[in-house]
């Protein structure tokens, strides 16, 4: 549970000898939401793995910058979304392809992906998901899976409350297509 | 015949699952790349610009003046070369071949005073006159 508000941890961190205890502090009220939203965009296990690290190193040498200006949860969702962009940017730059053609690649790895135990109809809707714009399925894996609000996902991703709700009808509308046509 | 679907029916559970202990793991190996990181910091904020570049310049200085200062044995050195070309020089001098000299001097006709043609015309010794 946490015991602290995000002005307390920011307090907190201004004093040197308890840094420590306030990363510690972020890295395990956030850890897990963060590995499981760049799991749903990078499909991989490993690839999640490096990239979830990569985040935390990020906060941890960022943090002194950080005013408080969005919540800190916010904030780390927002450098792990650009984190995991950025891996499937550079991913595609050694295959030359944009980054919305990933989805070939990601479905290749769900079907490799050795930590995956949905049922057929769950991999059907992964399937569906992955042939989204990679921004677009961002924003539905927010909304669907993890039932954040609105104004919660625009602070994240910068995007206005009525582009993300129109986003969010279009994806449902492919992928109900796309069930019922598979 | 199939039936439409709707995503909002679908049971949203997690089906993508991680090893073992993974999320103790990971918080371990974040906390050693971030300690690792910290320690490049701080051996980074010490060896700072401002105690870096004196002693570098200083080391440089010392290093010049202990490669600049001749030792004994270095004048030694120079005193037995000069010595050694000294006595090239003059072994050169006496020894040199003057054929080898008139290549270097201008191939023209040599003009002569109109007293010195008169005395090679008339075959008189140009030493006597001088004398």
């Amino acid at each position: 549970m946490n015991k602290y508000t995000d002005h307390d941890l920011l307090v907190m961190y201004k004093s040197a000898d308890r840094r420590n205890y306030v990363f510690n502090h972020i890295i395990n009220l956030y850890q897990e939401r963060i590995y499981w939203h760049i799991r749903k965009i990078l499909i991989s296990h490993d690839d999640s793995n490096d990239v979830t690290q990569n985040t935390f190193i990020k906060v941890f040498e960022n943090f002194s910058k950080f005013k408080g200006q969005s919540k800190i949860f916010t904030w780390i969702y927002r450098i792990a979304t650009n984190e995991s962009l950025s891996f499937l940017k550079n991913k595609r730059k050694y295959f030359f392809e944009s980054i919305d053609n990933v989805s070939s690649s990601l479905i290749n790895n769900l079907k490799s992906e050795k930590y995956f135990d949905g049922d057929k109809a769950e991999k059907k809707l992964q399937k569906a998901i992955l042939t989204l714009p990679v921004k677009q399925r961002i924003a539905f894996n927010m909304k669907y899976f993890d039932n954040m609000k609105y104004e919660q996902i625009s602070k994240i991703l910068g995007t206005s409350v009525g582009a993300l709700k129109a986003n969010y009808y279009h994806a449902k509308n492919k992928i109900q297509k796309f069930l019922n046509e598979n | 015949m199939k039936q439409n679907t709707d995503i909002e029916q679908f049971e949203k559970k997690q089906s993508f699952k991680v090893p073992e202990n993974y999320f103790l793991e990971l918080k371990s190996d974040i906390q050693s790349k971030t300690e690792k990181l910290e320690l490049k910091f701080n051996l980074s904020h010490y060896f700072n610009l401002k105690i870096t570049v004196p002693i570098l310049v200083s080391v440089l200085i010392l290093f010049m003046i202990f490669n600049y200062i001749p030792s004994s044995d270095s004048i030694d050195n120079n005193v037995l070369s000069e010595e050694i070309y000294t006595q090239f020089v003059e072994f050169e001098i006496e020894n040199i071949n003057e054929e080898y000299l008139f290549e270097f001097l201008p191939d023209e006709d040599y003009v002569f005073s109109d007293e010195i043609e008169y005395l090679i015309e008339n075959d008189i010794d140009y030493d006597l006159i001088i004398k």
